[in-house]
């Protein structure tokens, strides 16, 4: 039986609450959920603006640019994600639950991920429209860009973590976590370019679910280590 | 062999230990990359088909390896400190990653320099030199984050996360080769394996390289050194140590 | 020799731009370090000596805190918290004005 003072079931719950309370404090601010969406589109918007509406031209760097905009689009909303909760101070809190703190990052990380990241994989195919992609990789990009937005939230978590305490942290986020994010970047768009192309998809996107795997497997603890760092700061 | 690894927590024993290598590895640098420069620059043969623009292969390899082993002993400097509480650990880390930056930079110099007269392009963007931008990168991060935090101690286990979580990096530079067939060449030089150039070619090269690691210990032993002195300034042996004049350079 | 004669040497078939160029910074920045790390020394050194000369030792500190306290020889406990009170000021100016030394 449960002593008192013990937590009344396992870590199992624990991560189920840290999901909740994550799902629901950014459903409450909307603005958090829709803002990198928007990001992502008004991006997508400049480069034909910038470069050249010609739809044979877009079409041959769309897979990228589609790839690089919802890349900085998860970038962006990244810095949040830990801040307000270490500007109350629960951060400290979770660091003292008997609950391994890997389990809860790895909590927090799933609920960025479900709200940005999948949200931006699943309206990617409408800009893909605007960009003229070929068709036959709109698949491709959903499912890259779902694989690649989770192993960027794992890794850009890392770098939250690290300047959640510092003054003008944000900078220096993008700084830390964009030469990590190169490698998803590669394949993620490559996985698109080659279904374009028509070969190599398989290759590309199981090298992506591989880069998950790493980061999954990684990144908890890292993130962990990071918490207490800045904490103590 | 434990009392050794004790000893290497001891600021003090490295400052005296490292007073007397220093003057070793300095003598051993310049010697080598001497030996080498001359050797690589006006006794080696020219290549067949790059001519004497392959000459900057002597200066370009070694600055490339050392840009990489740099920031692997930069990230396994940072697990010892983190992991067993090596304070001098974290010394030379600080004190390496801007050399390391600075391999890095000219690696990337060189490489673009002898890709004028070989490729006919100042930049291209193959998975080597790519990766090597990455890297380049990663230092500054490094360097960045050191300097973002107010206290020396968060700043130090900052750094040391960045660096190990940085050198998963290291193994997609080395085998980006093989992942992407791109107009830059194949290793053509491996310590252990065969070398695809004729041995009058690759062992300037070798000398170079050693020349160079040998350069990069004594500098890391001098600096750490002189951060030794900066960080235990008001230890007791430091004093004595000043006080008498008599401390090595 | 690879080479006919010393103007081939520095013309490299050609390809000096590239050569002296590439050969130049490499070494140039193998001499700045080296540089660089000896003045860093000596900085660090020179610091140091101008820091301990200021910061008199523990040693050297206690001893007029101690002829203090017995030449007054405190009688009501009230001189008593005033000599306290100003031995531990002496103490602290001491460190203030160590602080103040770069």
């Amino acid at each position: 039986m449960n002593r008192p003072n013990e937590p009344q079931r396992g870590a199992d719950a624990a991560v189920v609450a840290m999901l909740k309370r994550d799902l629901m404090l950014l459903l409450r601010q909307r603005g958090d959920v829709i803002n990198p969406l928007v990001f992502f589109a008004l991006v997508i918007t400049l480069f034909p603006i910038g470069i050249s509406p010609e739809p044979a031209l877009l079409a041959v760097v769309a897979p990228g640019l589609l790839w690089v905009a919802a890349l900085l689009a998860a970038l962006l909303s990244l810095d949040g994600l830990f801040r307000s909760d270490f500007d109350d101070g629960s951060l400290e809190q979770w660091l003292l639950a008997p609950q391994p703190t890997a389990l809860l990052c790895m909590a927090k990380v799933l609920a960025h991920w479900l709200l940005t990241g999948l949200p931006l994989a699943l309206i990617a195919p409408l800009l893909g429209v605007m960009l003229a992609l070929p068709a036959g990789s709109y698949w491709a990009l959903c499912v890259s860009l779902a694989l690649g937005t989770a192993s960027l939230s794992l890794i850009g978590a890392i770098g939250a973590a690290l300047t959640v305490g510092l003054a003008r942290g944000g900078v220096l986020l993008s700084l830390l976590v964009l030469p990590l994010y190169i490698p998803v970047l590669i394949f993620g768009s490559g996985a698109v370019s080659a279904a374009v192309v028509g070969s190599g998809l398989a290759a590309h996107l199981a090298i992506l679910g591989a880069l998950l795997a790493v980061a999954l497997m990684l990144a908890p603890w890292a993130i962990a280590a990071a918490l207490r760092i800045s904490i103590n700061g | 062999m434990w009392a050794f690894i004790q000893k290497l927590r001891s600021p003090k024993w490295f400052y005296a230990i490292g007073g007397k290598c220093q003057p070793w590895f300095w003598a051993a640098a310049l010697g080598l990359i001497a030996l080498g420069s001359v050797w690589g620059l006006a006794f080696a043969p020219a290549d067949y088909q790059q001519g004497n623009s392959f000459r900057i292969i002597y200066v370009h390899v070694p600055t490339a390896f050392l840009a990489q082993s740099i920031f692997v002993s930069m990230a396994a400097c940072g697990l010892a400190f983190m992991v067993w509480k090596i304070k001098l650990a974290d010394m030379a880390a600080s004190v390496m990653a801007p050399i390391g930056a600075l391999m890095t930079f000219v690696a990337l110099y060189s490489g673009a320099v002898w890709g004028v007269p070989t490729w006919g392009t100042w930049w291209i963007w193959d998975a080597r030199l790519t990766s090597m931008l990455i890297l380049l990168f990663l230092y500054i991060g490094v360097i960045a984050l050191r300097r973002a935090f107010a206290s020396l101690e968060g700043g130090a286990r900052a750094a040391s996360v960045l660096a190990m979580v940085g050198v998963i990096n290291i193994p997609i530079i080395k085998y980006s080769v093989d992942w992407w067939y791109t107009l830059h060449q194949p290793a053509s030089f491996t310590i252990t394996g065969r070398a695809a150039m004729p041995m009058a070619m690759w062992a300037p090269l070798l000398v170079m390289v050693v020349g160079f690691y040998c350069f990069f210990i004594a500098l890391t032993l001098t600096r750490t050194r002189s951060e030794i002195l900066r960080r235990e300034g008001g230890k007791r042996w430091v004093r004595e140590l000043v006080e008498e004049g008599a401390d090595g350079l | 020799m690879a080479f006919d004669s010393l103007a081939d040497f520095i013309a490299m078939g050609g390809h000096a731009r590239y050569v002296w160029a590439a050969w130049g910074v490499t070494l140039l920045m193998l001499l700045a370090l080296t540089l660089f790390a000896w003045f860093e020394q000596r900085l660090a050194l020179r610091v140091l000596r101008r820091h301990l000369r200021r910061t008199p030792t523990l040693a050297e500190r206690q001893v007029p805190k101690a002829s203090v306290t017995l030449a007054q020889a405190p009688t009501t406990q009230a001189t008593l918290q005033t000599s306290a009170q100003a031995s531990i000021q002496d103490g602290s100016q001491d460190s203030t004005h160590n602080r103040s030394a770069p």
